[in-house]
């Protein structure tokens, strides 16, 4: 009902999504080669959940989508966190 | 009013199958997330092998690819886009040019998994690394070639899904339902996500 009423995303708009994807790729190989320990992979991470919000927020239209949709956007990444984060309190607490 | 009542019909069947997408995809995050569950524990288990078998994969065709695959992306929003628009030349267009960056990003990926062959990362009895901790880096080759065959099918997939688009949009041109476009760029940028988080698990682990 809303997205009826939005204004189309200027076609600029697209072009700059897709130049921040660029920088960020750069960003995440340049970084790799820098020696900062665990830092690297906090920073691919970061980087990587970035890219992936840029791509579902403005290219997958979650900006302009009904809360409905946004619930089964999510509820799917929900779940893994659950079940990753449950498994990894076994694995990562196990002595020796 | 028959007209009204019509819009207001297509408009509420493309919420749904807009939702029955996102269902879809959510299953398949489900999906990936399994592999990406064996990934975490291998690196958990075996750091130092995995750092030493990831300089093992080709940087160079595996950043390419990335970016092959994120302009991909943009080709297909703005195919969506065009869709919305009506403006169906521009969207058969774009949604060619999609299936050609799809089609790239594959045949630069069969390149390197024939340098992966040649160069006995595939593990058995033929594998070529050395270390303390061999199982350790064949772990780390498995997911690898798990993950990456995995995300290959699912482009695969999608290369289907953009030509039947592309052939429609071309022949049906008024009478194609636009979400149709719209649904399958759904499929086509979860592609993309599963890359975006595999590009980095895989080929930067150390590069130091």
């Amino acid at each position: 009902m809303s997205r009826s009423k939005q204004a189309e995303p200027r076609l600029i708009a697209y072009f700059g999504v897709w130049l921040a994807l660029m920088v960020l790729l750069s960003l995440t190989i340049a970084s790799s080669f820098v020696p900062i320990g665990h830092w690297n992979l906090a920073i691919n991470l970061l980087i990587a959940v970035l890219k992936a919000l840029l791509v579902a927020v403005f290219f997958m239209r979650l900006r302009d989508s009904s809360p409905l949709i946004r619930l089964a956007a999510v509820v799917g990444i929900v779940w893994l966190c659950i079940l990753v984060g449950l498994s990894l309190t076994d694995v990562l607490t196990r002595g020796g | 009013m028959s007209a009204r009542s019509s819009a207001v019909g297509r408009r509420s069947r493309t919420r749904t199958a807009e939702l029955g997408m996102w269902i879809f995809l959510a299953s398949e995050v489900l999906f990936f997330g399994v592999l990406f569950f064996a990934y975490i524990m291998g690196r958990l288990h075996h750091p130092q092998a995995f750092a030493a078998a990831s300089r093992h994969t080709d940087l160079l065709l595996g950043s390419i690819n990335t970016a092959v695959l994120l302009t991909s992306s943009l080709t297909m929003a703005l195919a969506a886009r065009a869709a919305r628009g009506k403006r169906w030349r521009p969207c058969a267009g774009l949604l060619a040019a999609t299936f050609v960056l799809g089609l790239i990003f594959l045949t630069l990926k069969l390149l390197e998994y024939h340098e992966d062959f040649d160069q006995h990362l595939v593990p058995g009895v033929l594998f070529s690394l050395v270390s303390a901790d061999r199982s350790g880096l064949e772990q780390f080759f498995l997911t690898y070639f798990v993950t990456t065959g995995a995300h290959a099918v699912h482009l695969l997939v999608g290369l289907g899904v953009v030509a039947v688009l592309t052939v429609r949009v071309i022949r049906a041109r008024a009478q194609l339902p636009t979400e149709m476009v719209e649904v399958g760029g759904l499929y086509w940028h979860l592609v993309d996500i599963i890359w975006i988080f595999l590009f980095p698990l895989l080929y930067l682990v150390s590069r130091t």
